[in-house]
């Protein structure tokens, strides 16, 4: 398009008539410029035009232009040689021919050299020129490139060497072409040969393209094709690099028989073949307007790119209705020419959760009516009765097994010496308090864990009224204050609420509530009291209880591990930090309290005694032979502990089965 | 069979439904456990906790001081709608965190940490202790000491990550923390597995204890169920 371009603007504005004088002085010396009024003869014509092709418009090398003394000799041998092996004839024609002849009228020009095809080559003349040229006289480093090229193109036949009307100048050297032609043109170079053979006679150089107003008459078919390395030669030796570039015009004229436009010529804005003019003043093709044949003819780049995957045309173009979104979503980057890119981490994720179906909203199941439900709550109530009923006859068996008895056994054995020591060291405090002491006891349990704890307070409750203690019950969670009451109260058919046993309820705040405990006498009172007393001091019975310090023992019955630390740190930090305190906590608490066990040395924040869980409170009730709820659990207990250790060796058994098997 | 009774073993077989799924009568027994707790909790607070507090302040006892707490739990309460150009609750709040942080470290520090180190520091394995070499060794105590002893050097360097032992000394220093370290996840191991045992058998006790109310309700209504005569 850049030469199309090139060659109509060039074409449009005339020719210019270098004067003898613009010869440069190297040239002039080498005796190339020939008188202009020397008549040339048509063969002399011929014969340059074989040898060195028609001169391009820009031949005529400016005044300006600097003397060029570094033509190398072998070069001056070379237009000497040819000007003397030419025929008289030829050979002032053959000088003339580095001459620019404007006296030759463009309209004859345009109509003569459309010539023949390049079916008889006029190979032979500039074979022999490169035979003289010779390069034997020269060093191997000392023959440029260019001239090797020659040597190359000598050894190609004509037939596959494209015409010089296809340079894009004829001004411009084949480096300069090289380096402006872009990487995808070269893949054009077959299809230049391909051109020069079969559609030469289409676009054939002549005076008119180079720009030249030759005089000569117009040459025969045989004479006009020259080889591009002849014109790329005369360019050299002529015109500088920095010479106005010329543009190869099209020349009008016409066809020879069986000849017809090519496409390309066509879609150039040419008119139809045989019209006149083709491409002198038509249409320009735009840049960004490639014609079809030029544009199926570029090589893709995306082809380059490893891993990239061009879509095919045919699949690009199909018209076949769309599947799914992934088709339409392919076709589309098929029709805008995005390649398919290769997947990368995560895309093949991200294709697959965009091309799931939509998520059809899950009905909800169906709403069991009422009377399943109460159906089925039926049918549980039933099934568990029957195990319960069941399970009378085994129970009654492990009662004997497992039960009370057992665990006296257990008791009496050197292994149960720790559980009886434990309950010992629980014991002691309690068991020395004097009469009418009092003794704060911590109800810090709810309804979930009373199952556990309840005998664990209730056996304890029992001790310490069973020792005369004044007993004052609080908790730290609102709960705690009903069960505390229902605690009291359960003993008050021996010990009237009101008169050895009192509950404070609820204190709130955790922590600065148990500093409250400090003023301890006005606190108020919880439950119905058949003495009107609000306050703790205010009871009969209880009026010299004022401040902690009047209290001889804490009791702290807990299912956590976190209200008994809270009672350990606060009063070690108050003047009852001395006072003796024992703690009946959970099973699940147990170990975390352990570590503040130590009876050996009592002291602040310290635990002179501890009993936990149901053993626990199994071994009080036997302690005191008053068996209850915890030794009536005992089977049932036993009965679970033998299901969990045989469930831990089962399971570890498969474990290391497993693992076995898997190594 | 009282009413009470009854109500108790119909929602105790509600919660036990839960053993077939999730339905309708668990949630009902768990709302009503929830509704009957917070319930009771507001009442508790209000008869137990605020209205004595407020008797106490404004009739039986009134000064300045016994007003503070009233004048804190308004300033509290604006947290829900306050002014804008008023932050009063910033004040009990403040109030409120303040004292609960002091009781907390300072519980911590003289009521777990020291005592737990002074219980530490006064572990004896001198024999002399217990009376000679042979009641020592025959001794439940001394052997408990040595295991306290033990575990909790081995705990403490189960936790030295970051201690790596340089110059001449440092092969053997490491291998003497990484020794101790190895005995401290053996005790730390052995103490979970305490903890979830003990976790396990205490959920196991609120089980009988719930199987045993129940047949012993039942059998208060009929007692061929629970004698089996």
């Amino acid at each position: 398009l850049e030469r199309a371009s090139v060659a109509s603007e060039v074409a449009e504005s005339p020719p210019s008539a270098p004067a003898p004088e613009e010869m440069p002085d190297w040239l002039r010396d080498l005796g190339l410029a020939a008188p202009p009024t020397e008549p040339v003869s048509p063969d002399a014509t011929a014969a340059s035009s074989a040898t060195l092709g028609p001169l391009p418009a820009t031949a005529a090398v400016p005044a300006d232009v600097p003397e060029q003394p570094e033509v190398p000799e072998w070069l001056s041998r070379l237009v000497r040689a040819t000007a003397e092996e030419a025929t008289p004839e030829a050979g002032a024609p053959a000088a003339a021919a580095f001459e620019p002849t404007p006296s030759r009228p463009p309209a004859d020009t345009a109509a003569e050299v459309v010539g023949p095809p390049a079916a008889q080559p006029p190979a032979a003349p500039a074979a022999d020129t490169f035979e003289m040229i010779g390069t034997a006289d020269l060093a191997p480093d000392e023959v440029p490139d260019w001239l090797r090229e020659l040597e190359m193109i000598q050894a190609v036949p004509v037939d596959s060497v494209p015409p010089a009307w296809e340079t894009p100048s004829a001004s411009t050297t084949s480096g300069d072409i090289e380096d402006e032609v872009p990487p995808w043109m070269d893949d054009l170079q077959p299809l230049r040969s391909l051109a020069a053979g079969s559609a030469d006679a289409g676009a054939p150089p002549s005076a008119e393209e180079t720009g030249t107003e030759s005089p000569v008459v117009a040459p025969s078919s045989e004479e006009y094709v020259a080889p591009e390395w002849l014109a790329e030669l005369q360019s050299l030796v002529e015109s500088p690099p920095e010479a106005a570039p010329s543009a190869p015009a099209i020349s009008t004229g016409p066809l020879p028989p069986g000849e017809t436009t090519p496409d390309w010529l066509r879609d150039l804005g040419a008119g139809p073949a045989g019209s006149g003019i083709v491409g002198v003043s038509g249409p320009v093709a735009e840049p960004g307007q490639l014609p079809d044949w030029l544009t199926q003819l570029k090589p893709a780049e995306v082809d380059t790119i490893p891993g990239v995957e061009r879509i095919p045309p045919a699949e690009a173009a199909s018209t076949e209705p769309l599947s799914t979104e992934e088709d339409a979503i392919e076709s589309l980057r098929a029709r805008l020419g995005m390649p398919r890119l290769p997947d990368v981490e995560g895309a093949a994720l991200i294709r697959d959760i965009v091309s799931e179906p939509a998520a059809t909203a899950t009905e909800p199941p169906p709403r069991r009516s009422l009377v399943n439900t109460m159906i089925w709550v039926l049918i549980v109530i039933a099934i568990l009765l029957g195990i319960a009923i069941l399970s009378l006859a085994v129970l009654s068996r492990a009662q004997e097994l497992l039960g009370g008895p057992a665990f006296q056994r257990f008791l009496d054995s050197p292994v149960g010496a720790g559980l009886v020591a434990g309950l010992e060291a629980y014991r002691a405090p309690l068991a020395t308090l004097p009469d009418d002491a009092v003794v704060l006891m911590g109800i810090d349990y709810s309804p979930a864990t009373e199952a556990e704890m309840r005998p664990l307070a209730e056996m304890t409750l029992r001790d310490l009224l069973g020792q005369r203690a004044r007993v004052v019950t609080v908790s730290l969670r609102p709960e705690g204050a009903a069960l505390a009451h229902q605690l009291l109260l359960s003993q008050a058919d021996r010990y009237p609420f009101g008169e050895r046993t009192l509950n404070l309820g609820y204190l709130p705040g955790e922590l600065s509530g148990l500093r409250s405990l400090v003023a301890l006498g006005d606190l108020p009172l919880y439950g119905t009291l058949p003495t009107a007393c609000a306050r703790l001091a205010e009871c009969p019975a209880w009026e010299d209880v004022r401040t902690l310090d009047d209290v001889a023992l804490v009791v702290e019955v807990a299912d956590a591990a976190a209200p008994v630390r809270w009672w350990l740190e606060q009063l070690s930090t108050t003047s009852a930090a001395a006072r003796p305190m024992v703690a009946a906590v959970s099973a699940a608490a147990a170990p975390e309290v352990r570590p503040y066990y130590n009876p050996a040395a009592p002291g602040p924040a310290r635990l002179q005694g501890v009993i936990s869980g149901v053993t626990g409170a199994a071994a009080y009730e036997l302690s005191l032979r008053q068996p209850g709820r915890a030794v009536r659990s005992l089977a049932a207990q036993s009965a679970a502990h033998l299901g969990l250790v045989v469930t831990a060796l089962v399971g570890t058994f498969v474990g290391l089965r497993a693992r076995a098997v898997g190594d | 069979l009282s009413i009470e009774t009854i109500v108790a073993a119909v929602l105790t077989f509600m919660v036990w439904s839960y053993l077939l799924g999730d339905n309708p009568a668990f949630r009902v027994a768990e709302h009503l456990l929830v509704g009957t707790a917070a319930g009771y909790a507001a009442v508790v607070a209000w008869f137990n906790v605020l209205q004595p507090a407020a008797e106490r302040a404004l009739v039986s006892q009134l000064s300045p001081l016994a007003v503070l707490p009233l004048i804190l739990c308004g300033l509290l309460a604006m947290r829900v709608r306050r002014p804008t150009w008023l932050n009063g609750s910033a004040v009990a709040v403040a109030f409120l965190v303040g004292v609960g942080s002091g009781l907390t470290v300072g519980g911590a520090l003289f009521g777990t940490l020291w005592s737990q180190v002074t219980a530490a520091a006064a572990l004896s394995l001198d024999p002399a202790d217990y009376g000679d070499l042979q009641p020592a060794l025959s001794s439940p105590a001394f052997w408990q000491s040595l295991a306290i002893l033990i575990g909790t050097i081995g705990a403490f360097f189960y936790f030295a990550f970051n201690t790596r032992p340089g110059g001449r000394l440092g092969g053997p220093g490491g291998a003497f923390i990484r020794f101790w370290s190895g005995v401290g996840l053996w005790i730390i191991t052995m103490a979970l597995g305490a903890l979830f045992a003990n976790a396990a058998m205490a959920r196991f006790s609120l089980l009988i204890g719930r199987v045993q109310w129940l047949l012993d309700a039942l059998g208060t209504a009929w007692p061929p169920l629970v004698t089996g005569r």
